[in-house]
């Protein structure tokens, strides 16, 4: 399979208070042709600011270096026009928040239209049709309705479907899900991720999915990349990282999923919270929050070490000459 | 929903509008005829003006029957012209309509584009200086920058004319340039307190989770901010304008009085002078039914603008 | 650079009040800075363009416009002080007992009341005031004050609905604290900035509002010199004198700009929202 994304070296850093301050720092990754690359981590690990710096939407104190390899085109060196042709057409994005990422004041048919006739050099009415086959192959019931009604019209599961309608909307080749269903119910949860999958099945585009759950990375995706502190932790497809998991903070992370089967009386958790960035300690960065740490931990920190069909960042798996 | 209990809203708020113009005329110390005739008035005259304003009866009873005469579009007398007072502001309303819709125009002319432009290149030298001239429009006298605008424009160089206000059906090409000065002189406060307000909520919308979506599209910043923000970000912005009447026909008291326009401001400072209490006291009540009526109006725009006040729902969904 | 901006913001809010530090100096020595006696009429010496004796010239009756626009400022700084010291004696207390309290009061007499007051033009209501008052300095004031009064319900009002249900508040409740003492304790010292600042933007209005009630004649009385009166006398002499309406009315402009800008830096420097 050809990557259809590859990240080197991302560095995302922003301009604060504290002056300038990495929230990603030198993240690599490959997202193949129709693949899911799951992206993991707690929140304020650099997940979003990952994807943002992809779609080079970050807030205007953040700058992103390194490459971003759309089909071999580096994104952080397009012009912003160019990169207004990519956005929404070859890259969509659907974000966390169904309730407040839709225009109030529009219909949520001219919303997904207004997708269309950007990129697509077609008539009111052929957009027009194609945003109702949209509606009604994300599952909405009553798609001619529903495309002149407003947001504030329609639940949370059915605003997050018609997110998806408009990423879909000009047959992108990469999808960037940000926590996709987090805001929503567990039930409606369930369904949305069922329609990502069998869109993705239909149309074979590649999705990023970022989400703090691994219980839908599994679900979900091929590959995981796990994230902490604005690096990537850990890497594997998702069958070797729920049977092996090496990293201790993923092995934290996944005994934190509460389990029906389980005999534990206790739900683990991983004791402290990320580092803020300016204040990253100087060897691993997650050492002060890791119940293996050893002296080298604090001093110096690991490198992203290739193992079998792993990779991990852990002075652990380092045979160290002493 | 929205609508009907907007419109219960204004019967108190009008009914005490009635009082408090009402309790006008007895708010004049000592005995409003003896004030308003000064010493020297013979005692019949001083009894008949007693009894035109009613002083003889029940204060109650007063209120009553002035509401009622006000219902039937009766604002009494005028105490030294002798027309009905009614007759006199209707005279007198047109020139202060065009005149504030004339200095609204022109207030948006300048607003718009400098409060967008603010808010795009925000925490740029752009923004600063256009922040810093709005405050300095905000300092400015109304009255004193129309001396300004009358010397430069009309005494030193006769370009434009500083009276000789027209009725715009008699002669078009007079009354507007007749307007100008006025126009701009009432006009640069509002545009300026218009930009402040457009660039602080241009700048709330922008951040809103929806225009990121927007801008995820492939939208350029003019796009996004033309099709997206701009909508958002004028609803509160056309609430406070509902307010900003107020402030104008405030303003065009004086306005009008320095380029002698014959309109209502003016109207009211002659009465204020001739100690035409009953006219002053009329034209107060309209220019409060003005406010109330204009909020009104801009308050069921919203309707307009905004999709969820039809279902009834607040703005917060 | 994220320095310069930051004192651009605040920075003009410190020029704001380097004019309002100006301008009560000016107010406090106006008998040492004016060169001569305000009301001096000086038949030999009248409608003088700017000169060396004179430097902003002299109106109809000769007297020096550069000593009345430095007396000005007494009247003005006055204006200022006492319009707004006005409303707030009348709207802080209101607007605190209202939103602590709530109910039937709050909501049906003291807000509608407050609705239809600020349905009459400002100045309109300030003229018709001092129409019945009778003109005069105290009178504009008074009328000025009641007409800024409502701003100053709303605002406090609308602080206290946010205070009234924090964590102290009830915290202090709940151990039997007096309302009173809650009121004034807890709940007015927290609810203070917007108060100063609304106060701040109020007398640049006020300010305005007593220059437009001397200019329309109905303010502070002649021959006592007031910028907006002084402008009201030198309206009629425009063609032949117009230097005379350029000092007063700058005055009246800058100082109104002192008090704007003071007000916006504190907006800056305590709303965190616009704070970045």
């Amino acid at each position: 399979m050809t990557a259809i994304l590859e990240v080197q070296q991302l560095k995302t850093r922003f301009k604060t208070d504290h002056g300038k301050v990495a929230v990603v720092d030198g993240v690599d990754f490959v997202i193949r042709q129709g693949e899911t690359l799951g992206v993991v981590g707690e929140s304020g690990c650099g997940k979003s600011m990952t994807s943002l710096s992809i779609m080079r939407l970050l807030p205007s104190n953040g700058s992103p270096e390194g490459k971003v390899l759309f089909e071999g085109k580096n994104l952080l060196e397009l012009t912003e026009k160019q990169m207004q042709k990519i956005r929404g057409n070859e890259i969509a994005m659907i974000f966390q928040e169904p309730m407040t990422s839709l225009n109030p004041l529009h219909t949520v048919g001219k919303q997904i239209e207004e997708a269309i006739l950007h990129h697509r050099k077609i008539s009111r009415e052929e957009a027009k049709k194609r945003a109702i086959d949209m509606l009604k192959a994300v599952g909405m019931p009553r798609a001619d309705e529903i495309y002149g009604e407003y947001p504030h019209q329609l639940s949370g599961g059915m605003r997050q479907r018609v997110m998806i309608a408009m990423a879909m909307a000009c047959d992108p080749k990469l999808i960037i899900a940000d926590e996709p269903t987090t805001a929503l119910d567990v039930t409606i949860q369930a369904q949305i991720l069922e329609l990502m999958q069998e869109l993705k099945e239909k149309t074979g585009t590649s999705i990023m999915l970022i989400t703090h759950d691994l219980g839908v990375v599994a679900e979900m995706c091929d590959r995981v990349i796990v994230m902490y502190a604005g690096q990537v932790v850990e890497e594997a497809d998702v069958k070797s990282l729920f049977e092996d998991p090496k990293h201790p903070y993923t092995i934290g992370l996944m005994n934190s999923i509460p389990d029906l089967e389980d005999e534990r009386e206790y739900l683990e958790t991983i004791p402290g919270s990320v580092p803020l960035t300016h204040q990253m300690p100087k060897g691993c960065r997650f050492a002060p929050r890791c119940s293996k740490a050893m002296p080298v931990c604090h001093e110096h920190p690991p490198e992203l070490l290739s193992l079998d069909d792993h990779k991990c960042r852990c002075w652990l798996y380092v045979e160290v000459d002493e | 929903m929205f609508v009907l209990k907007r419109l219960l809203l204004t019967i108190p708020i009008l009914f005490l509008v009635s009082i408090m113009t009402f309790s006008f005329i007895h708010m004049i110390p000592g005995d409003p005829a003896r004030v308003i005739l000064g010493q020297e008035a013979t005692p019949e005259a001083y009894q008949a003006l007693r009894q035109e304003l009613g002083l003889d009866k029940p204060i109650a009873w007063q209120y009553v029957s002035w509401v009622g005469k006000v219902l039937h579009g009766d604002l009494g007398i005028s105490i030294t012209d002798r027309v009905p007072v009614v007759d006199l502001i209707a005279q007198r309303l047109p020139a202060t309509v065009e005149l504030t819709i004339g200095t609204f125009v022109f207030a948006l002319l300048i607003a718009l584009p400098t409060g967008i432009l603010a808010a795009m290149r925000r925490n740029t030298w752009i923004d600063y200086t256009s922040s810093f001239i709005a405050l300095g429009g905000m300092s400015i006298p109304s009255f004193w920058l129309a001396m300004m605008a009358i010397i430069y424009f009309t005494v030193e160089n006769h370009w434009l004319p500083s009276s000789g206000y027209v009725p715009f059906f008699q002669d078009p090409k007079q009354n507007l340039l007749a307007m100008i000065l006025p126009c701009i002189a009432t006009g640069l406060r509002e545009s300026a307190v218009l930009m402040r307000m457009l660039r602080s909520s241009l700048l709330e919308v922008v951040n809103m989770d929806f225009v990121r979506t927007a801008k995820a599209k492939g939208l350029n910043e003019v796009r996004t901010m033309l099709g997206h923000v701009l909508r958002n970000a004028l609803i509160p912005v056309v609430t406070t304008s509902g307010l900003m009447v107020a402030g104008l026909l405030g303003g065009l008291v004086i306005t009008e009085s320095i380029f002698s326009i014959p309109g209502f401001g003016r109207l009211i400072v002659e009465s204020v002078f001739k100690r035409d209490y009953v006219t002053v006291q009329g034209a107060i009540l309209v220019s409060a039914i003005l406010v109330v009526f204009v909020n009104l109006l801009v308050d069921l725009l919203y309707v307009l603008i905004d999709p969820r006040m039809k279902a009834g729902k607040g703005a917060d969904s | 650079m994220k320095s310069l901006k930051k004192f651009l913001r605040t920075g003009l809010g410190l020029i704001g009040a380097l004019i309002i530090l100006a301008l009560i100096f000016v107010a406090l020595f106006a008998n040492q800075i004016a060169p001569y006696d305000p009301n001096a009429q000086n038949y030999d010496q009248i409608l003088m363009p700017p000169n060396a004796e004179h430097i902003f010239g002299t109106d109809d009756l000769g007297r020096d416009i550069f000593s009345r626009v430095v007396f000005g400022s007494q009247v003005s700084i006055k204006a200022a002080l006492i319009s707004v010291g006005i409303a707030m004696i009348i709207g802080v207390p209101i607007g605190l007992f209202t939103g602590y309290y709530r109910g039937f009061w709050d909501e049906w007499v003291v807000m509608r009341i407050i609705d239809a007051m600020q349905a009459f033009p400002f100045l309109i209501l300030a003229l018709a005031i001092s129409a019945v008052l009778g003109s005069g300095f105290g009178n504009a004031m008074l009328a000025i004050g009641i007409g800024f009064a409502p701003s100053f319900v709303r605002i406090t009002r609308g602080q206290v609905l946010s205070l009234r249900n924090m964590e102290y508040v009830n915290a202090a409740k709940s151990v039997g604290v007096k309302d009173m003492r809650i009121i004034f304790r807890h709940i007015l010292p927290n609810a203070l900035g917007p108060i100063i600042i609304q106060a701040t933007l109020a007398m640049a209005t006020g300010i305005l509002a007593e220059a437009s009630l001397s200019y329309l004649g109905l303010g502070v009385q002649p021959p006592t010199a007031s910028w907006g009166s002084m402008l009201n006398q030198a309206q009629s002499l425009m063609s032949v004198a117009p230097y005379a309406t350029y000092y007063p009315g700058l005055a009246i402009f800058i100082v109104v700009l002192g008090f704007n800008l003071l007000g916006d830096g504190l907006q800056q420097f305590l709303d965190p929202r616009t704070r970045k």
